[in-house]
């Protein structure tokens, strides 16, 4: 298994749910596609038209809580992510990834280049720590190596 | 072994369990929420044919009941075709209400079994000694093809709840209490077991409300021994015999959390996270929080007794100009009934609007959707940015006697003055 990562990164708060991934409002669409353009829309409608082919999502601890909808890794695949790096899943989001093929993944070990965004994710302005920043983030996206545990 | 472990060893056709270990178990009963054609997409690609077996499986038409829209009105069609050509003996249409509602309602939910559903909120099952969990459309898909789904055995945590809820305490508010303690990942993958007096002595209704909330903790799925309430329910109501499964005495759990329910407030979760939570007092200490929205419906606060505390409080007032309630009772039952007391007459004098059973507002997809800077208080589970509408709106989580007293003064208020 390959133990290494690299690509683009978009780094997002704790606590991300499933409706800051693909907000209700689009739960109706089908054509994974058309899913895939609204992909973090409820954190900012500018990371998906912007965001990288193989990019990776960094997130803080529970990403994917929430909501059950298999919308959300649907989105992120469509919108060309190939991995997300998070210090936790919640569960029903961390077995759909595992069902599509996208790579949900604990490192254990972080680039240090990935600091200043982490920390940039954690003081959100309006001060809610379970939000990402604004879009920010990507415009602002680092090429990183990425190593996690084999298990 | 724990109940929930009895229960994975049962359907797996094994002796006993271990924590951590994979298991592959038999689902009782299987059920499809209406945002999930995606299954049925799944199941044809993974070379599907016919369900395993028409008894055990249904789909829930309650997200979008009545539908909102021309793809959603698409999406019900091809679901119902597949129903329909499956022969599937049990089909809940636009006019039941929430899956987590109408689901025990038709005797589908028994002590003692697993039943997975594509929604989160399928712990809420636990209060009747079944083993609920939520999943997405492809394992869905498989669980229509072979009846089975892959588990990991959970830890279990022990969530005791001692003695008994003061005036204006409601299911609700000990929930939140215990949210705003053990987190929102608190039990990521784990099962949570309601113990203690207060569970012993609870209705089946408040045992949903508590379940129904364990998901906002990360469980994989949550367990309450079943009461005397629970059993009458299910005896009167269970499409087969059951089996209650007991947990082991000197059962050892990962954690226990304990709790003391006389000493507890009204809580809110307040924006934009469900671990978001404070005691209503010191809410209301920190200044006036005005409001444009109270919201009464869900899988969490929607039942009879839900819209009976709210209709108890606003009986024979009225909502301030400029403000909206909205009640969307979780069931065509739970409607009824609510009819039958009194309490539609009761809130629509009072300024409410009532819609149609279903999961409306709740999610954002209709009925009750907030615009950019609103403010709602709601009985419902999830205050996630953006959750009912805008992002932009802000959403309290509160027991239904808190939503009806505070838009009745249009600010966050006390339910306990008007008890």
């Amino acid at each position: 298994m390959e133990t290494k990562l690299t690509g683009k990164v978009i780094v997002v708060g704790d606590n991300i749910d499933t409706d800051q991934i693909y907000p209700g409002a689009y739960l109706a669409l089908t054509d994974s596609q058309e899913i895939g353009r609204h992909c973090l829309e409820g954190v900012s409608a500018d990371i998906a038209p912007n965001f990288p082919q193989g990019g990776i999502v960094v997130a803080g601890r529970n990403f994917g809580c929430g909501s059950s909808r298999e919308h959300a890794p649907i989105a992120l695949v469509n919108m060309g992510a190939k991995a997300v790096l998070a210090d936790s899943f919640a569960r029903i989001f961390y077995r759909n990834a595992v069902n599509l093929g996208l790579l949900p993944a604990v490192p254990n070990g972080r680039d240090p280049a990935l600091r200043p965004a982490r920390r940039a994710a954690a003081d959100d302005p309006r001060g809610r720590r379970h939000q990402a920043p604004d879009a920010r983030a990507i415009r602002e996206a680092v090429s990183i190596e990425h190593r996690w545990a084999k298990s | 072994m724990h109940a929930i472990e009895k229960i994975l060893a049962k359907n797996s056709g094994r002796r006993e369990v271990k924590t951590g270990e994979i298991v592959t178990a038999k689902v009782d009963f299987a059920e499809i929420n209406d945002l999930y054609l995606q299954t049925v997409y799944s199941f044809y690609e993974m070379g599907g044919e016919k369900v395993w077996d028409r008894e055990r499986c249904a789909f829930v038409f309650d997200h979008y009941a009545p539908c909102p829209d021309v793809k959603s009105a698409a999406n019900h069609k091809a679901m119902r075709e597949f129903a329909q050509k499956n022969g599937l003996r049990f089909h809940f249409d636009t006019n039941c209400g929430v899956c987590h509602q109408v689901m025990p309602e038709a005797g589908v939910v028994y002590p003692g079994m697993i039943l997975v559903a594509t929604d989160s909120h399928t712990t809420t099952h636990g209060a009747f000694g079944a083993m609920g969990t939520g999943c997405g459309a492809t394992d869905m898909a498989t669980i229509l093809m072979t009846g089975e789904m892959w588990f990991r055995v959970p830890e279990i945590i022990e969530v005791r709840l001692e003695g008994e809820a003061p005036k204006g305490v409601y299911p609700k508010d000990v929930i939140l209490a215990v949210l705003g303690k053990i987190r929102a990942d608190g039990a990521v993958y784990k099962g949570i077991d309601f113990t203690g007096s207060y569970v012993e002595s609870l209705n089946v209704a408040g045992r949903m409300v508590i379940c129904n909330m364990a998901v906002e903790m990360g469980a994989k799925t949550a367990y309450m021994q079943p009461n005397r309430d629970v059993i009458d329910y299910v005896t009167a109501r269970a499409v087969r015999p059951f089996e209650i499964q007991y947990t082991d005495p000197g059962y050892r759990y990962a954690e226990t959390h304990v709790f003391d329910v006389g000493a507890l407030e009204p809580e809110l979760a307040c924006p934009h996270s469900v671990e978001n939570v404070h005691t209503l007092r010191s809410v209301i200490a920190q200044g006036e929080v005005k409001l444009d929205q109270g919201y009464i419906g869900s899988c969490t606060g929607g039942r009879t007794e839900d819209i009976a505390a709210a209709a108890q409080i606003l009986k024979g007032k009225h909502i301030p100009p400029y403000t909206r309630l909205i009640v969307v009772p979780a069931s065509n039952e739970v409607m009824q009934e609510c009819i039958r007391l009194g309490h539609i007459q009761a809130l629509m004098d009072a300024g409410a609007t009532i819609n149609a059973p279903g999961c409306a507002a709740c999610l954002g997809v209709h009925a009750g959707i907030l615009a950019p800077g609103e403010v709602c208080i709601t009985s419902t589970n999830r205050n996630f940015p953006g959750r009912m509408g805008s992002k932009e709106a802000s959403l309290y989580l509160a027991s239904p006697a808190t939503v009806a007293a505070s838009i009745l003064n249009g600010r966050i208020t006390d339910p306990r003055a008007y008890l």
